[in-house]
This record gives structure tokens, C-alpha cells and sequence, in this order.
């Protein structure tokens, strides 16, 4: 499904290039769970921001089912993401203006499709969720697993084949992060593709598969 | 999508209500002073166009060289002969404006003040809404009506006015029409109108009128659609050349569209006049109102950026397109700008009676008439796309993963705009709180300059013509020193005196009758006459440079004269000038005093050579000086008086330093008009100033948290954020000077008498500003320096 052929990222600090991502070869199958695990800095989340296409790499090729990534112009590749991907966040990054069901109904309205059909989808995943009796309240009048649970309802609502997740716990307590990590679980059985940037390891045993990063190089030797 | 972008619109805005209060505010403050400035202007810029055909009408003008005299009026023979002679005109038509018109209505007396005598041609080249009755039944007989409805409505009710007679002196007039109200952009501003027939049935006033001699009539021309003005003009002076022998008198055609803004004519007529310079000012300030607004919200929507970001983010990345992010900002926009205009209309109904008490115009119900809703429209689409578009573009171009992460949002090049924005605002307020500070001291140097007169108590009235014109001398030396006489015996009355005319407006005056001893055989000066009596130095408070005033035992007296400083200066007489010989208006005899200069005329103008004479038939004005206190009772023993001589008409006065204040009502209406737009720039400048502090102190909570934890105090604090703007402002004070400076000292120079234009008031507005400035800003920033510093450190 993924395929990274010596991805490389810098920035240039003061004319020399510092590298973020070095020569990264990675690839990634379909119905896969993999977690990313690393020290700050190591690159984690840029290296999942490369794979779903809000980032550029420097150098390098990345081919997404089967697509070469790395040529496509941003339009298309926004088109490609925008059908195949979704995105959890730490903090959760709803849109506080919106309820719970307007949060999770904003991608399906972006991708054109027809209000009824929309309310139907929603339903479902409130309904599966377990937070039908919170669709009319705001974000701030949540509590943070409640919240990230809405966050993943959003990132499943356009049914994604690949599940990106940027330390999705990391603002939860321990119970709760267990829950979440439940569902990551039960959704990879379901066939979604995973990947998750962690610092925990007891999170990163719930995957099928552990990237460690440092400064930026997969490190393969632990 | 669009049900979407309005619901989150909404919430926005009820989430950030302070900021969105503020933006609604400013702009619906901004939008009503546009709206109402282009109502003012658009009516002013319409004047007269609404006749069938306007661009082809013109009226005849009258240039006098020699007295270098400019009328809107010419003779009555040279209308109809150019209608015989001139075969590039279609039409022709006469009005002579009879000022006020005094009428009995059963037994009642009224005075109908715009009134006019308009001949046959008048309902073909303009138009008039007739109600009832039609020009045909109006010019079927001379002594014939017409009355605006309002008018009509005044006199009989509701009852049918057709029919009814008025009676004037001692004739009976048959009202015969009534028409709609004219329009306020209308040049004829006449309530009364009657044949032109009525006024010559007397054969005498014929005879009178039907020279060239007498200028009286203003005489308009419809011509033909290929004619060219030019060439009637000159037919105008081929005609008047044949009828009147003199020479040095030029006919021009002044388009109707321009009469309205008319500014070298030698007396103001019949017709109000604006000056087109003010019209474009207003033009101006009006769009600068709407910008200044417009800012604003650019300004705290842009502002709000940072915090919109992290939506615009998310957004981007569950796969908003830039397209659709513009479309809701721009919608946001829209929802701001829809509101705004539904304040605006509010606010627009609300204040139209004051509007029209200021602007002294009769605006008729400005919400039903569509180019009110033109206005609204256009300046709606202005706010929304000034409003709209720079905002969306930045909101809409965010790179998502950069605000995600927290990286700034907003690069130099929009700081940079934003903050010229603002200097932008704070100039013009600065130029409009110096104007107003300068158009206010010219009005109170006005108010308070020693005129050379006392106007303070002092009322007067004017015997009617009728009562004296046929008098011979005798009887009207009697006549006159009965009525002074008995004024002079009441209680309350401090002095009377006896003059052709009022002093505070002096408009009498006369070329070529003057001569003395030395002068230029070529120098023949205008010069402005007065008659008055023995008492007129000592009840109007004049000053005498040397010499005496008239001595009532004196005989000789009769044909001396008095002159005043000026005219002595500019005439060159002979030292001494006490004793020299003066011929005036066909007498001879000595200049006997001088009198100190005084203003006989609008500030305006600078004062011109007087000759005051003594010849008795000029003076039918009574001045009456009333003791302190006591002016009612003065008046209504004058009442009481005027009802033994003249008991069929009103008695009719007025007051000195009313008349005084009416000669600076256009300054006055400029000025009340400049500071009320004033302070709305400055409010709508403060909300975004207010908006833009706020922004800021959120923006630097880092930073402030930081500084505090490091030992800064909360004045610390409060300069560090203040530097900035205070800055701003300076740099708006230093562009703002200049540009006022020669805005104001245009202006001035349209007063012969003015303040000096001093650095200091510049120093004040500027002051002023940086004052409201510091004010608005710390009151964000005491909020932001007195925070936790660990509460702010941890949003992080």
C-alpha cells in the first residue's frame, strides 16, 4: 500500500542542510497496525505527515497504491488523501463552532455528497460510536476521550483505507487511552490500515509492527 | 456547503461577540454616514435634471463689466424678442420671484415667502406634478393660483381649494391649480406661483418692465436639440445691443443643470446655491467614511486570523479546498455586511428628521425612493467585497500543517498592510478633528469678532411701501417721525433710529454717481450706500474716526455725508478730509465725519467704501434698541403701533443678531455636519484600534508571560504594548498636518476675516488622537499585563 524509497527531508539552518528525515526506506501493507516509536525530535511525526501528503519530502520516492506520490501536483494529491486518508491528532483539533455531529459531518460535505446521504452516514457512526446522545453538544462540553472519540468518528466517516494517528493518547488518561487503543484495534481487525505515532510502549503493543526512529534514520536494531 | 458556512458563520460570530459587536458597530456607523452623505450628495448632483430635457435648457445671465455685477436676471423685452429673433429656440420662459407675497384669507393675513410670477411658457420647459386644475385653467385668467399641495393643505383643510379666493392688496385670486410638492433637488423652491399677467395688469409696472433698462426677469431657454448655445448667446447680444444703447453689458447662457452651484453671481437671487467644491468634500469624506470602516473589519477579521486558523486548518486537512474556505469568509462577510445594512436602514429612518433639520433640506421618505436603495446596494457590495475579499484570501491561504503546528500566520508584508491600514485611519481622523477644531474657532472668531456694531437687542422692522410711496415729502417726514416719535416714548424702548437698511447685510449699492474733489476722471467706484438718521451712531454703538455725525439743527446736514475708513483710503481724498466736497446720488455737499469700519457684510468679504448719506425718502427701517429685559414688552408696544398704520398687514421684524447668525447658516450647517462625521471617523477608528490592541495582547501573551516572570512590572508591560500604536499614530500626525493644513487654509481663504492657522491646533488634534489612542489601548493591555503570567506561559 506504502512504499518509501529513500525519503529524505531537511531544512537548511544557517546554509547547511539539518536533516529531519534521512534516507528512509519503509514499506507498509495493507491491513497493517504499525506504530512509530522514537525520542523528540526523531522525526515521527514528520515522517507520517510525509506519508499523508501535508508534507513534502526533500528527496526521495513515495508510492501510494501504487500511485508515485512524489510527482503528483498538490490538487491531485489533496484529491488522493482527501479519499483514502484520515488523520487523528493529539489534540484532537475539532472545530469548537460545531457540534459533534456537524464536526463529523464537515469531510462528507467537502467531498460532495448528498445531505441525506450524509445524515445516514453520521447516524451510523454516532450510533457505532456510542455517542448519539452527545451529537448536539460542543467539543468544549466534552470530555477529552469523548472528544477524541469524535475525532476518529470524523477521520472514519469518509471510510479511509489508511488511519493516520499522531500520538492519539497523548492527552488522555490512562483509561481512556486504553479505550482508544481498543478501538484502533478493533477498527485494524475491521481492515483499516493503521499507523500511529507513540511514545508508550504498552500503546505500541496493540500494533502489528514497531518503526523506531532516530535522528531521523529507522533504526533497526532494537 | 452554504447552510454550513452560514451556521458557522453565525456561531463565530456569537462566539466572538465583542469583536463581532464592535465589527457590526463600526460598519453600520460607517455605512449610515456614507448613506447619508451620498443622499445629500446625490441630491445635490441631481438638481434640476429631472425636467424633460435639462441638458437643453439654459438661462440667461447678465454680465454688467463695468460694475463688474453678475445677475441671474435680465430684461422682460429681450425674452420675447429672442423667442421672435432666435430660431434655434424651441422655448422660452419667465419668472420673476416676487420674495414674500402678504395675502388675506378671510381674516386672516399669511405671508407666503416663496412666491413667484411664472409667464405662459413656465409648465412647457418644467415640469410639475398637477394634482388639480392643469396650466391652462392657471393661465385662462390673471389673477390665478398655484399652490404646492402642502401648502394648500395649510390653507383650506381638506377641503377642495379650487375655486377659493386669496385676496392680495385689494384684488381677489381665484386658486386655480395645486401641485405635488417640488422635489429637494429642485432649483425652484417656490410655494405660490401666479401669472406673469397678474403682475403687469398695472399699466404703470407694464410700462415699468417692458424696458431694457430693468433687469428683473430670469428667462430660461429651451433649444433646439442641434443649436449651439453659443450662437444664441450671441443672438442675446445682438438683441440686447439694439435695445439698450449702453454698452458694456454681455449676455451669457448658464446650463440649468449648473445654476445650482452658481458662485459669481452678485446677489444670492431667489435661488439657493451650492458650492461644488463642498459637494466634492463630502464625496470624498463619504467614501473615506465607508474605507475607514471598511478597515476596520480587514483589520480585526485578519486580526481574528490566528484564532480562525486552527478551523481553517482542520478544514484544509478533512479536505476543504481553497475555493470552498473562500467562499465561507466571504459569506462570513456577507452575513457581517447584511446585518450592518439592516442596522444601517434603521439607523438611516431614525435619523432623517435630524438630517433633514441639517442639511435644511426636505428629503421626502428616503426609504421608499430607489436611489436610496441604489446607494444602500452599492455601498453594501462595497463593505462586502473591501470587506470580504482580503480576509478570505488570507484565511483561505493558510498552510495547514504550519498553523497546526503553530508557527506564525501571518508574514510581514501583512503586518506591514495592516499597520498602513491603520495609519490610513488615524490620518483622516486626524484631519477631520484638526478641521473641526479650525472651522469651530472661525465660527467663534465669527461669533465674538468686534463688527464695529452692537447687534445685541436691537430688533427692526420696515413700514410697507404702500404706505408711503405716494406720499409727498411733508407727509412722509410726518409719517416717519410720528412712528419714531411714538416708538421712542414707550417703556422698555432704550433708542430708535431710522435707516434705508440694515447694517448687518448691507446690500444697496451704486456705481458711477460718486465724485469729489481729485478724483481719477477713470476711477468710478462701486460703493455702498446708506441713508440713515441723527440717532444711528449712538443706538447701533458706531465708532467715529473723526468729524461728527448728522446734527438735526443743522440744515446743511441734509446733503453732507459721512464716509467710512475704507472709502476714504481707497478714494484718495484730499487731507483734511473733514470739510471736502462729496457729490452722491445727484447731491453735493461735505464729507462731515468718518466712521470707524465696520462689518456691513458676511465675514466672507472684505469690507468695501460706504457712503452714508441723510436723504430721508431712502429710510423706511425702524432699528429699535429695547432695555434689558424688556424685549417683549418693546415688541409688543412696536406691534401695537405698526396695527394703528399698516392694520392689514403682519407685522413683520426681526432681530439683529439673528439676521447676523443667518449670514453663516451654510457655515454653521458645514461645520455641525463636519463634526458629527468626525466623531464617527474617530468612534469607527477607536473600535478598530480597540480590536487591533486586543489582538495584539493575545497574540504577545508568550512573550508578556515571559517578561513577567522575568521581573516586569505591569506599566512595563503596558508601554511595551502601547509603543507600537502610539508610534502609528505619530506617523498618522505627521501626514495628517500637512494635508490639513491645506485643506484648512483652502477654506479659510474663503473668509476675508480669519484666524491665523497656528501649529498649535494640529499639536492638539494630534494630541487628541494619540490620547483616544492610548486610552483604547490600555485598556486591552492593563487586562494582558495584570494576567498570570503561569496561565499564559501554560497555553502554550
Amino acid at each position: 500500500m506504502i512504499e518509501l524509497k529513500r525519503i529524505s527531508k531537511w531544512v537548511n539552518v544557517g546554509g547547511k542542510p539539518n536533516f529531519i528525515l534521512k534516507d528512509i526506506n519503509l514499506e507498509i501493507r495493507e491491513g497493517e497496525f504499525v506504530s512509530i516509536m522514537g525520542p523528540s525530535g526523531s522525526g515521527k511525526s514528520s515522517l507520517l505527515n510525509v506519508i499523508g501528503m501535508l508534507d513534502d519530502a526533500s528527496e526521495g520516492e513515495y508510492y501510494f497504491l501504487s500511485q508515485a506520490v512524489h510527482t503528483l501536483k498538490e490538487k491531485q494529491r489533496s484529491q488522493l488523501y482527501k479519499q483514502y486518508i484520515g488523520f487523528v491528532f493529539q489534540a484532537y483539533h475539532l472545530i469548537d463552532e460545531l457540534t459533534v455531529y456537524e464536526n463529523i459531518e464537515t469531510p462528507l460535505i467537502y467531498q460532495n455528497i448528498k445531505s441525506s446521504e450524509r445524515q445516514a452516514m453520521v447516524a451510523d457512526i454516532l450510533d457505532r460510536f456510542q455517542i448519539v446522545g452527545k451529537k448536539g453538544l460542543f467539543p468544549t462540553q466534552l470530555s477529552g476521550g469523548q472528544q477524541q472519540l469524535v475525532g476518529i468518528a470524523r477521520a472514519l466517516i469518509g471510510k479511509p483505507k489508511l488511519l493516520l494517528a499522531d500520538e492519539p493518547t497523548g492527552n488522555l488518561n490512562s483509561k481512556q487511552g486504553e479505550e482508544i487503543m481498543e478501538l484502533f484495534k478493533q477498527l485494524n481487525n475491521e481492515g483499516v490500515t493503521i499507523i500511529q505515532v507513540t511514545h508508550s510502549e504498552k500503546n505500541a503493543a496493540y500494533g502489528s509492527r514497531i518503526i523506531n526512529l532516530l535522528d531521523g534514520r529507522i533504526d533497526n536494531n532494537i | 456547503m452554504i447552510k454550513n458556512h452560514l451556521k458557522i458563520a453565525w456561531r463565530t460570530l456569537m462566539k466572538n461577540r465583542p469583536v463581532g459587536i464592535l465589527n457590526i458597530i463600526g460598519l453600520s456607523a460607517g455605512m449610515t454616514a456614507a448613506v447619508l452623505i451620498f443622499l445629500w450628495v446625490q441630491n445635490e448632483m441631481s438638481y434640476d435634471g429631472y425636467h424633460p430635457d435639462a441638458a437643453r435648457i439654459y438661462r440667461l445671465t447678465a454680465h454688467l463689466t463695468k460694475a463688474k455685477w453678475t445677475w441671474e436676471t435680465t430684461p422682460l423685452p429681450l425674452a420675447s424678442a429672442m423667442s421672435r429673433e432666435v430660431p434655434e429656440l424651441e422655448a422660452v420662459a419667465c419668472l420673476q420671484p416676487s420674495y414674500s407675497t402678504t395675502f388675506r384669507l378671510g381674516n386672516e393675513l399669511f405671508i407666503e415667502k416663496h412666491t413667484a410670477y411664472v409667464d405662459s411658457g413656465w409648465f412647457g420647459m418644467f415640469h410639475y406634478d398637477f394634482i388639480e386644475g392643469n396650466p391652462a385653467n392657471f393661465f385662462s385668467h390673471p389673477f390665478s393660483v398655484l399652490l404646492t399641495q402642502t401648502r394648500a393643505k395649510k390653507y383650506f383643510g381638506d377641503k377642495d381649494p379650487i375655486g377659493r379666493t386669496i385676496r392680495i392688496d385689494t384684488i381677489d385670486y381665484r386658486i386655480a391649480a395645486v401641485v405635488r410638492d417640488v422635489p429637494a433637488n429642485s432649483s425652484f423652491r417656490f410655494d405660490m406661483l401666479m401669472p406673469l399677467d397678474a403682475l403687469l395688469a398695472d399699466p404703470k409696472t407694464r410700462k415699468n418692465e417692458e424696458t431694457y433698462n430693468n433687469f428683473n426677469y430670469q428667462t430660461f431657454l429651451k433649444l433646439r436639440p442641434t443649436a449651439s448655445p453659443a450662437k444664441v448667446a450671441a443672438g442675446a447680444n445682438r438683441i440686447m445691443a439694439a435695445g439698450k444703447k449702453e454698452v458694456g453689458n454681455a449676455i451669457s447662457l448658464t446650463p440649468l443643470r449648473d445654476i445650482h452651484f452658481e458662485t459669481d453671481l452678485t446677489s444670492g437671487g431667489t435661488i439657493e446655491h451650492v458650492n461644488k467644491k463642498t459637494v466634492y468634500i463630502f464625496s470624498v469624506l463619504g467614501i473615506f467614511l465607508l474605507v475607514i470602516a471598511c478597515i476596520n473589519y480587514v483589520n480585526i477579521t485578519t486580526a481574528m486570523a490566528s484564532v480562525r486558523a486552527k478551523e481553517v486548518g482542520i478544514r484544509k486537512i478533512v479536505g476543504a479546498g481553497k475555493k470552498s474556505l473562500f467562499l465561507q469568509f466571504m459569506l462570513e462577510s456577507v452575513l457581517v455586511s447584511a446585518i450592518s445594512l439592516c442596522i444601517t436602514v434603521l439607523l438611516v429612518w431614525q435619523l432623517m428628521p435630524l438630517f433633514r433639520e441639517l442639511t435644511d433640506k426636505n428629503f421626502p421618505m428616503p426609504l421608499a425612493s430607489s436611489a436610496t436603495w441604489q446607494i444602500l446596494g452599492i455601498t453594501l457590495l462595497a463593505a462586502t467585497v473591501l470587506n470580504g475579499i482580503y480576509p478570505a484570501l488570507i484565511l483561505s491561504s493558510f498552510r495547514p500543517l504550519n498553523v497546526l503546528k503553530g508557527s506564525t500566520i501571518l508574514n510581514f508584508k501583512d503586518v506591514y498592510l495592516r499597520k498602513g491600514l491603520f495609519v490610513l485611519q488615524f490620518t483622516f481622523s486626524i484631519i477631520l478633528i484638526a478641521g473641526t477644531l479650525i472651522i469651530q474657532r472661525q465660527l467663534s472668531y465669527i461669533q465674538h469678532i468686534d463688527a464695529g456694531y452692537d447687534r445685541s437687542q436691537v430688533f427692526y422692522f420696515r413700514l410697507p411701501f404702500t404706505l408711503y410711496a405716494r406720499k409727498e415729502d411733508k407727509e412722509f417726514h410726518s409719517l416717519i417721525a410720528g412712528v419714531k416719535q411714538q416708538l421712542t416714548n414707550q417703556t422698555g424702548i432704550s433708542g430708535v433710529t431710522v435707516a434705508s437698511q440694515s447694517l448687518v447685510d448691507l446690500h444697496s449699492s451704486n456705481s458711477g454717481s460718486a465724485d469729489w474733489d481729485g478724483r481719477d476722471k477713470n476711477f468710478v467706484p462701486t460703493v455702498f450706500q446708506l441713508s440713515a438718521d441723527e440717532d444711528y451712531l449712538k443706538v447701533l454703538h458706531l465708532q467715529m474716526q473723526q468729524g461728527r455725525w448728522y446734527d438735526p439743527l443743522n440744515a446743511t446736514d441734509q446733503k453732507n455725508f459721512i464716509l467710512n475708513e475704507t472709502a476714504v483710503g481707497e478714494f484718495n481724498i484730499r487731507k483734511p478730509v473733514l470739510g471736502q466736497r462729496f457729490a452722491f446720488q445727484g447731491d453735493t455737499g461735505k464729507i462731515i465725519g468718518v466712521v470707524k469700519d465696520f462689518h456691513f457684510a458676511s465675514l466672507h468679504q472684505k469690507i468695501k467704501p460706504l457712503v452714508i448719506l441723510n436723504n430721508e425718502r431712502w429710510r423706511a427701517a425702524f432699528f429699535i434698541r429695547t432695555d434689558p429685559g424688556k424685549t417683549t414688552a418693546a415688541l409688543a408696544a412696536a406691534r401695537r403701533i405698526w396695527q394703528n398704520y399698516a392694520p392689514d398687514k403682519p407685522f413683520d421684524y426681526s432681530f439683529l443678531d439673528e439676521q447676523f447668525d443667518s449670514l453663516y447658516k451654510a457655515d454653521s450647517k458645514i461645520s455641525s455636519l463636519i463634526l458629527l462625521f468626525s466623531v464617527i471617523a474617530i468612534l469607527i477608528s477607536c473600535f478598530g484600534l480597540f480590536g487591533l490592541a486586543a489582538f495584539t495582547a493575545r497574540q504577545r501573551v508568550k512573550e508578556i508571560g515571559i517578561r513577567k516572570v522575568l521581573g516586569a512590572t505591569v506599566t512595563d508591560i503596558m508601554s511595551l504594548l502601547s509603543r507600537d500604536f502610539i508610534r502609528l499614530v505619530l506617523l498618522s500626525v505627521l501626514i495628517a498636518t500637512p494635508i490639513a493644513w491645506w485643506a484648512m487654509s483652502k477654506w479659510l481663504q474663503d473668509f476675508a476675516y480669519h484666524i491665523p492657522l497656528n501649529a498649535w491646533v494640529f499639536a492638539v488634534a494630534g494630541g487628541l488622537d494619540i490620547l483616544i489612542a492610548l486610552l483604547t489601548v490600555s485598556s486591552q493591555s492593563l487586562g494582558a499585563a495584570r494576567a498570570n503570567p503561569v496561565k499564559n506561559l501554560r497555553i502554550e
